[in-house]
């Protein structure tokens, strides 16, 4: 109990340790919930591209105003992607994967340049690329909550719409819904996640957030509500444990971990047992499950089915 | 040799060898594949870095590790394979983050990693793609066609006779190689755009895969040797310039051949967003 009391609540006496805390619980929390979407629409290449193309965004509007330059920036480069990516797809040789790929390096290769143009570059990239989290605002805190708000209301009010158009594309059509735009409207949501974790997690990492959380979530079960609720759950979860980790590490062991790469290898962690709980759990229900025809329910019942 | 001269062959090197096997990872649809071997290769060359390892040893066993890790994921009939590869991908690159900063001098490695360092190679790298180079080669023209048969009718391949996994073991290790020899020239993330981005151009202009093959590698080695020159000309990352030039003969590709006759020939792509319903 003292042990979990000196790794868990301990380090957070520190004012810069509570702002990055609370960072963290907001971004992984919001982060969760639209994985599940991105997890629904298999959205994780766009997304991960998207991740890549804010960075140049991120470097000019450092450049051109300093540290309050990059959400503007990156919320620019987002936004150029999505519509490139738009444009890109519709032209006839050019598969989607292919495009994604060019998109995504050339835009970081831009960012990557411009950089190199500076003195200190290295140390810079690296800011850019992972984040600084310890070194989180009240400022940044208070975007970070309006971003989450917003972005909140926004898959409140649409939830409808948004699903059917996820698992009958053609029948929401029909039903009238704008499917055109509800796309956009994703596309949005996730680009407005992704600028609103860039200052604090980094380019680089934003990915874990998004994806590893609903993916453990659908694992563990099959009903929307329920993965929506765990992955917001893990998602926070896993920052506030990785940083109090990667906090104690740091001091006590004489090891420095970098403490938004730790955030991620407890998600991870969480994913590989969240996977061979469901493995075993699997194999004890088959076995309860012996007559014939109910096979398939049992593989329902566990979680087994699609997405993974 | 000077330092810019073995910069230059190894860009131009390297053009060849990316140019040559993208081809095969447009046509497989393999971009993300490849996007996530690259960053899970990352924490390999940590590792042989911090072990003191030959660097393509200790990338190149780590990175046959995750090729057969992502084939028996495949298999499972089940498996989303974007959410499988994404978490692949953040997971590795994590991994070798975490890695590198429990060391000194993090930040400058990391760098050297993530985006290259092509001004510091030397002979053996040179050697390493080469020998790459001539693997890939191998490949080509030992399976060229069975490769085509299997992108364009795996059913078919199948019930040929045919090993499909055999051959997708082959083509997947060799992008690995490809990846591995890649990394200290351009960097981690930058590799994927030396293995997709020649063929997407090529695929713009022709529709024959030999024409396109030959197409991906003249792109490639112009765009790696003209990067390289003008990064050393104007001081910027060398890595970023060689990608940047990539994106620019991309988006010049895409604005010439807009409406061409190679684009008329085929039906446009059907939408997927579809018409509106009629009221």
């Amino acid at each position: 109990m003292n042990a979990a009391y000196q790794l868990l609540i301990e380090p957070f006496r520190y004012p810069f340790m509570t702002r990055a805390l609370m960072e963290l619980l907001m971004l992984g929390a919001l982060a969760g919930t639209v994985g599940v979407l991105i997890l629904l629409r298999r959205l994780a290449f766009m997304t991960d591209a998207l991740t890549h193309t804010v960075f140049p965004g991120v470097v000019i509007g450092y450049l051109l105003a300093g540290e309050g330059g990059i959400f503007a920036g990156a919320l620019v480069a987002g936004m150029a992607t999505a519509l490139l990516l738009t444009a890109l797809t519709r032209h006839p040789a050019v598969s989607e994967d292919a495009a994604l790929a060019v998109l995504l390096t050339s835009f970081f290769a831009v960012g990557v340049v411009l950089v190199s143009r500076e003195s200190g570059y290295t140390a810079d990239l690296t800011a850019f690329l992972f984040g600084r989290i310890l070194t989180v605002t009240s400022g940044q805190l208070v975007q970070t909550f309006a971003v989450a708000g917003a972005v909140l209301v926004v898959l409140a009010v649409l939830r409808r719409p948004l699903l059917v158009t996820t698992f009958d594309r053609i029948g929401a059509q029909a039903a009238g819904y704008r499917v055109g735009l509800l796309d956009l409207v994703t596309n949005g949501i996730v680009a407005l996640v992704v600028v609103a974790s860039v200052r604090a997690v980094g380019t680089m990492l934003v990915i874990a957030l998004l994806i590893v959380p609903a993916a453990t979530g659908r694992v563990l079960s099959d009903r929307l509500p329920v993965i929506a609720v765990a992955a917001a759950l893990l998602g926070a979860s896993a920052g506030w444990i990785g940083l109090a980790v990667s906090y104690d590490v740091s001091l006590h062991h004489g090891l420095r971990l970098a403490s938004g790469a730790t955030v991620v290898l407890v998600l991870i962690a969480v994913y590989g047992v969240a996977l061979g709980g469901g493995a075993v759990w699997r194999q004890l229900a088959g076995r309860r499950a012996a007559h014939p025809g109910s096979v398939h329910e049992a593989s329902v019942m566990t979680g087994d089915v699609g997405v993974r | 040799m000077t330092p810019i001269q073995a910069a230059m062959i190894e860009a131009a090197l390297l053009g060849a060898v990316g140019g040559l096997i993208s081809v095969q990872v447009v046509v497989r649809r393999l971009p993300f594949f490849t996007l996530a071997m690259t960053h899970a290769t990352f924490p390999g060359v940590v590792l042989a870095a911090l072990a003191g390892l030959n660097l393509y040893l200790g990338a190149g066993a780590f990175g046959v590790l995750i090729v057969l890790g992502v084939l028996l994921l495949s298999r499972r009939p089940d498996h989303d394979t974007t959410t499988a590869i994404g978490i692949v991908l953040s997971g590795g690159f994590a991994l070798g983050v975490v890695l590198m900063s429990s060391r000194d001098g993090f930040t400058k490695d990391l760098t050297a990693y993530t985006v290259g360092q092509i001004l510091t190679v030397g002979p053996p790298d040179l050697i390493a793609v080469a020998a790459v180079g001539l693997l890939v080669t191998a490949l080509l023209v030992v399976a060229g066609p069975r490769l085509s048969f299997r992108a364009f009718d795996p059913v078919g391949y199948a019930a040929a006779g045919h090993r499909p996994a055999l051959l997708d073991l082959a083509l997947l290790l060799t992008i690995e190689a490809v990846i591995v020899v890649a990394v200290p020239a351009v960097g981690a993330i930058l590799a994927v755009a030396v293995l997709v981005a020649p063929a997407a151009i090529a695929r713009l202009w022709t529709h024959n895969i030999v024409a396109m093959t030959v197409l991906a590698v003249l792109a490639a080695v112009g765009c790696g040797v003209a990067g390289v020159w003008i990064s050393t000309r104007y001081d910027v990352a060398a890595g970023g310039t060689i990608t940047v030039a990539t994106g620019v003969a991309f988006a010049a590709s895409l604005l010439a051949t807009a409406g061409s006759r190679v684009n008329l020939r085929r039906p446009p792509a059907p939408s997927r967003r579809g018409p509106p319903p009629r009221e």
